[in-house]
């Protein structure tokens, strides 16, 4: 167990507080994103979703208005979620959001690739893309589908968040500081260099073009989940 | 401090919950196809490390242009672009550089809007589903797989019920299918074609090499801007030759660019009635004595009656037509000024000019061919050329100009690319044609009874009525189109955007069964398919050689992999293919690397004789094995791989050396020994070829010699009454010019060039003003086929009576009040027959109206036009 | 080594904005921020309607305001070669140098709250290379190099109609004016 210096624990008769639930809590919070996002929306993921109240059980809530308020607007839509599925007319309503919003043929109406809004020309497949693949390329991972679609989607950056949250779990379980500090301040970094950078204009765009809570209430989940995440990394920094 | 770790201890996430969801049930939903994967360490060192390189990206557009572009490239991301820089620039040896839209080619491939997988409208299902949603449909991913068999089984049963002649299109694979119904006509040469092959034979479609041109005393560029439409070089090849000391006439309504820089006079000229203006200066030139008659009597036919071919009707001579010996109408300067609006002095000055200035080079662009019944332009163009004896001499020639980048050249090609070794696949059922973008362009065999389809601006009505005019007499043709076919290799041809009427084109598109494309965005016309496949863009296919001017090649290898699902067109037709159970090898037998290998191998250069040609490239053993290509070894000036490095092949040119050329010099010297591919060998003033022909078409007819004959929305259309001169309904006449801004419908969205070019709608200054209008107003345009909105710039270069706009904006109609917000000039333009069916652009008539509207959101800043 | 500088054949540019595009290429700049800015003159009434464009970039002036007035010195001229470049860290975004500039030439860059301009391809120019513009240019109306040679080519002229007395900065530029 790695203790907390905050709480004395180890140097008094607390017990110590394990960092485990906290490094569990996040990988749960950004599967849960990257699936949202990396995917057209399918109807056994909607089920799981309903179910168990897993929307309802994301953590950080009462940290931040947005995951609350997110987390709300998600709960709100799957009511109409049964056992089977939502009805088709509203599934189909859903699945044409999901096109509109982030795929196409028109012009996309909240492109989630982060080159769109930090390059000045707003294109794919830049610099900017280039720095997000060599961030996943120190961790030895490459989107499956490599120079077909961008590295800097929304999904696949939610997806190294969550690749990186496990490992960070795998290394506190172990016991390795030094990698668990490594991999702490290189998600640290991805957050401030990428994510915040462009999570709030992404975010801005699909409230503004969505038609379902659905994605409103998934975006800004995501936004203040990104908040909370940048906080905690640093406590988590702070605490070796 | 916010204490998170502690927190987390209360949080109500339930171990089971959260195990449940990454360990049961989530992973079974699965991640499927998408998402990170992990790579070995050394892979992900390599890749972290790798190093870029230029790489020759293709600017392939049809501005004509093709100049040098290179990328520079790390591990599939285009980092920086440059222009030519390959050897030092000179005005005899000029770089090929790239222009503000090759600039800005990146935005194509790597746009946000990319098509990236294949879509299908929501509402659209075999037989075509609710087809009025065309165009404002919901959309659904669909895979390659389902696309692919939805296509194949709609192509499959519309052949069969219906048969090959209801499928409107044709690609290599239509054609080892049964073939389609060929669109055919002319847009960017207008009237050109026919009157320049039976006329001339084709000799005045080209011109003296370009080092020639600086010995010209004068230059007529006659309704050109080349410093809008022929980017590239030729605006600076024609600075050489007035820093030599050329002088400059530019006839045109507009005060172009072109005009400020390169004309010591300007020639204004309403739009349709540059055939008067020509017949006016024939006048003054006539009575004066001041053409060149023994260059006429020697090399022409029908000038006069002494002159005419077999069989004419001497009375039918152009001389007398001019001097109203028959018709009663003198074609005085007085005459033709109250029809072009050039003043008569001015007419009778610039007349004497061309007729005495030797030796003078008398060039047009294709714009006054474009339209309705153009030839009357080119026969009267060529006539009063030939009028002046400028041919076949040093700094001498009457030609049209030719196409974009080949402006101002001429003479010998100096470089070319070789074959790709794909063996040709005609349509069968129109075996003039094989395929591709231009298949019915400029389709010069009316008289062939096989050839079925109809004329560009037929279209839609042979889609809405059921048939349409069959050449070489055959009246009527019914047709059933059930399917409009574009999966093709081209460059998007979005004929819904630019071929005329797109409001009736809508309408069309809503009618059939099925409309298929590839695309590499959702331009105008697959706005309105059912199903659009993603398209790879020329950098990421495997490579060709593109040229432009006659100097010059471009090697252009894969710059990048396919993004998304983009595939090329000859893997959709394979499989495709597959689907209808036809072989895909014998369609594609060799593949894209083979056939750039190929075309590369086959690259010819010209000797230093001047004459004959040599292998370009050297080919190893080494290099046929590193490709992965058949092929055999061979000599050349230059390696392989140097040269798709270098990216161009350009060759050096001096004055005084052996690659110049004068167009038809022989001819001159002695016509009887040199005849032309005319009918009388000589170059035909009165062409009675020239009339059949374009009768076989049976749209229209011309005289066999020029007459000016006031075509449909031409200048005379905007008066309700001719002699009070009092305006009728569509008091305006539009041009509609090239853009700036884009190549055709080619790169309207990218902010930079939006940013330099807005899609503004010109006016006069002192007609805006009578109508109330300021500058920067949303106006209204109007025509009898349609509206549009846009901001107005107002100024004194436009002629008065005469408005612009630029061609080839992506329509966007507003849904309640049908008017396109974005200025396609296709919405105003009507769908006229004409000719050999050219597309009569340039007479359309329309009125202006501020716009009672919400005002248009600026497409960006407007124009710095500064008025002092 | 001498003073550098600009010199524009206005006889012969046809204001396509290549060079603008280009500019905006290399430099990163956003939609409304021009460091190279081609302007249209006309004038005159149909058909009598005379007309030239001139692209401008920095004149690199032997007096430049925008050094003068600026207040952390981010902006100054180059000993080597007399190029005003500026020094991005040190700009605080106040806009001096924007409202001293007769020709208008500084660029308020938004998304930094920095200011910028032509810097006449600086580092290019160090490694013996064309400013980006010169190299672009279709009709080579632009040209760049040694101020005395280009006015030993070229003339003294630094003024048109249309732009502000070259009495004022003493701009290192010479134009090849149209003669209206």
């Amino acid at each position: 167990m790695v203790a907390h210096p905050q709480t004395g624990a180890g140097n008094d008769t607390r017990e110590p507080v394990s960092i485990l639930p906290l490094l569990e809590a996040r990988v749960f919070a950004y599967d849960l994103l990257r699936r949202i996002f990396l995917q057209e929306p399918a109807q056994d993921f909607l089920v799981k979703l309903s179910q168990n109240e897993l929307v309802l059980a994301f953590p950080f809530q009462e940290e931040n208005e947005d995951i609350v308020q997110g987390v709300q607007k998600l709960a709100a839509y799957l009511k109409a979620c049964s056992a089977e599925g939502l009805a088709q007319a509203e599934y189909e309503k859903l699945h044409w959001e999901y096109t509109r919003l982030f795929i196409g043929p028109h012009e996309v109406a909240a492109p989630p690739w982060e080159s769109v809004y930090l390059n000045k020309d707003k294109l794919l497949f830049q610099q900017e893309t280039r720095l997000v693949r060599l961030a996943y390329l120190k961790y030895a991972f490459l989107p499956l589908l490599y120079q077909q679609e961008a590295d800097d989607h929304i999904g696949l950056e939610c997806d190294f968040m969550y690749q990186l949250a496990n490992l960070a779990y795998e290394k506190a379980e172990a016991n390795d500081s030094t990698a668990l500090q490594e991999v702490i301040q290189d998600q640290a970094e991805f957050l401030t260099e990428h994510l915040l950078l462009w999570v709030p204009a992404f975010a801005e765009k699909v409230t503004a073009h969505a038609d379902t809570v659905f994605y409103q209430g998934a975006v800004q989940v995501l936004s203040g989940f990104l908040v909370v995440d940048a906080l905690i990394l640093q406590e988590l920094s702070a605490s070796n | 401090m916010i204490k998170f770790i502690e927190k987390i201890k209360n949080h109500q996430i339930s171990r089971r919950s959260f195990l449940g969801m990454s360990a049961g049930a989530i992973a079974a939903v699965g991640l499927t196809g998408c998402g990170l994967t992990k790579v070995t360490t050394k892979q992900a060192e390599e890749m972290t490390k790798a190093e870029g390189e230029w790489i020759a990206a293709a600017c392939w557009h049809n501005c004509g242009g093709r100049c040098l572009n290179k990328a520079y490239v790390v591990d599939g991301i285009v980092v920086k672009q440059k222009t030519d820089d390959t050897h030092l620039d000179s005005a005899d040896y000029p770089q090929q550089r790239g222009c503000q839209r090759g600039r800005s080619q990146r935005h194509h491939v790597f746009g946000a809007d990319r098509i990236k997988y294949p879509m299908k409208r929501k509402h659209w299902e075999p037989g075509g589903g609710n087809k009025e949603l065309r165009g404002k449909d919901e959309w659904v991913r669909i895979s390659w797989d389902e696309a692919l068999d939805l296509v194949a089984g709609e192509l499959k049963r519309i052949k069969e019920g219906y048969g090959n002649k209801s499928i409107l299109g044709s690609s290599r694979l239509l054609n080892f299918y049964g073939g389609g119904l060929v669109r055919w006509g002319s847009s960017s040469s207008g009237a050109w074609g026919i009157p320049q092959e039976c006329m001339t034979g084709f000799f005045s479609w080209k011109a003296n090499d370009r080092l020639d041109w600086r010995n010209a005393k004068l230059i007529v560029l006659w309704g050109a801007n080349p410093a809008r439409s022929n980017l590239g070089n030729p605006t600076y090849n024609l600075m050489q030759a007035k820093k030599a000391g050329t002088k400059f006439i530019i006839v045109d309504p507009f005060v172009t660019p072109s005009v400020k820089t390169l004309a010591d006079k300007h020639i204004p000229c309403r739009p349709g009635t540059d055939t008067a203006l020509l017949l006016g200066m024939a006048y003054h030139m006539i009575i004066n004595n001041l053409q060149d008659q023994e260059f006429l009597d020697r090399c022409t036919v029908g000038f006069d009656k002494a002159h005419m071919p077999a069989g004419a009707d001497t009375k039918e001579n152009f001389k007398d037509y001019v001097l109203g010996n028959y018709d009663g109408i003198a074609k005085t300067p007085e005459w033709a000024s109250e029809i072009c609006g050039t003043p008569p002095q001015l007419i009778k000055e610039f007349a004497a000019e061309i007729a005495t200035t030797k030796p003078m080079i008398f060039c047009s662009s294709f714009a006054p061919a474009r339209t309705y019944k153009g030839q009357q332009f080119c026969q009267a163009f060529l006539t009063v050329g030939w009028m002046t004896g400028n041919v076949g001499k040093s700094g001498a020639g009457v030609w049209t100009m030719n196409y974009a980048a080949n402006q101002s050249y001429g003479g010998k090609t100096l470089v070319k690319g070789g074959s790709t070794g794909l063996p040709t696949a005609k349509n069968p059922l129109f075996p003039d044609v094989t395929y591709g973008p231009y298949d019915g362009y400029r389709w010069a065999n009316p008289k062939n009874p096989a050839a079925n389809g109809m004329a560009y601006c037929e279209t839609y009505d042979a889609i809405l009525n059921g048939h349409y005019t069959g050449t070489n007499g055959r009246g009527k043709v019914p047709c059933d189109i059930r399917l409009i076919w574009l999966v093709r290799d081209g460059y998007g041809y979005n004929y819904l955007n630019q071929s005329s009427d797109t409001n009736k084109g809508v309408k069309a598109f809503r009618k059939v069964d099925f409309v298929v494309t590839n695309d590499i965005v959702l331009s105008s016309i697959s706005k309105y398919a059912d199903i659009v496949l993603p398209a790879t863009t020329e950098w990421e296919k495997d490579g060709k050689i593109l040229q432009g001017n006659p100097e010059a090649i471009f090697i252009t290898p894969q710059v990048v992999k396919p993004l998304f699902e983009a595939k090329t067109e000859e893997w959709m037709d394979r499989e495709l293919g597959k689907r209808l159970g036809l072989n895909p090898d014998e369609i594609y037998p060799i593949n894209g690397k083979q056939q750039f290998f190929n075309s590369i191998a086959g690259a010819q250069v010209i000797k230093d004789d001047g004459e004959n040609y040599e292998t370009l490239v050297t080919i190893t053993e080494k290099d046929i094995r590193e490709w992965g290509v058949k092929g055999k070894t061979q000599n050349g000036r230059i390696g392989l791989n140097e040269l798709v490095r270098q990216g161009v092949y350009q060759v050096p040119r001096s004055p005084g050396d052996n690659l110049s050329l004068i167009q038809g010099a022989d001819f001159v010297k002695d016509p009887a020994a040199n005849p032309l591919k005319t009918q009388s060998g000589k170059l035909e003033i009165h062409c009675q070829a020239l009339s059949d022909k374009i009768a076989a078409y049976g749209l229209t007819t011309i005289p066999p010699i020029a007459k000016y004959e006031p075509p449909m929305d031409g200048y005379e259309a905007t008066f309700k009454e001719w002699s009070s001169k009092e305006k009728g309904q569509y008091p305006f006449q539009l041009v509609t010019i090239h853009h700036g801004r884009r190549s055709h419908s080619t790169y309207d969205n990218i902010p930079q060039l939006r940013e330099a070019y807005p899609q503004d709608f010109v006016m006069n200054k002192r007609d805006g003003q009578a109508f109330g209008l300021k500058n920067g107003d949303t106006v209204l345009i109007e025509s009898a086929y349609g509206k549009c909105v846009r901001p107005l710039t107002l100024t004194e270069a436009m002629m008065p009576g005469v408005v612009a706009l630029g061609e080839g904006a992506w329509v966007e109609f507003d849904q309640d009040t049908g008017i396109d917000k974005a200025g396609a000039t296709n919405t105003l333009c009507g769908a006229r027959l004409s000719g050999q069916g050219e597309e009569p652009w340039n007479t359309t008539i329309v009125r202006v109206e501020k716009y009672r509207g919400e005002p248009l959101k600026p497409d960006t800043e407007c124009r710095q036009r500064i008025i002092l | 080594m001498g003073q550098k500088g600009f010199y524009y054949d206005a006889t012969f540019c046809t204001g396509c904005k290549a060079c603008q595009i280009a500019c905006k290429d290399k430099n990163d700049l956003y939609v409304g921020e021009l460091f190279r800015q081609v302007f249209d003159f006309e004038g005159g009434i149909y058909p009598d309607v005379w007309g030239y464009s001139l692209s401008v970039g920095c004149n690199h002036c032997d007096k430049p305001k925008c050094v003068e007035n600026c207040p952390t010195g981010a902006f100054y001229k180059r000993q080597s070669d007399g190029l005003v470049v500026q020094d991005r860290e040190k700009c605080i975004g106040c806009k001096m140098c924007i409202w001293s500039c007769p020709y208008g030439r500084p660029q308020y860059l938004a998304k930094q709250g920095k200011s910028g301009k032509c810097d006449g391809c600086a580092d290019l120019v160090d490694q013996g290379l064309n400013p980006v513009c010169v190299d672009t240019c279709p009709l080579r109306a632009i040209e760049f190099g040694d101020m005395e040679e280009l006015r030993k080519k070229y003339g003294t002229n630094a003024d048109m109609k249309g732009l502000p007395t070259s009495a004022t900065t003493k701009p290192n530029m010479v134009i090849k004016a149209k003669k209206l």
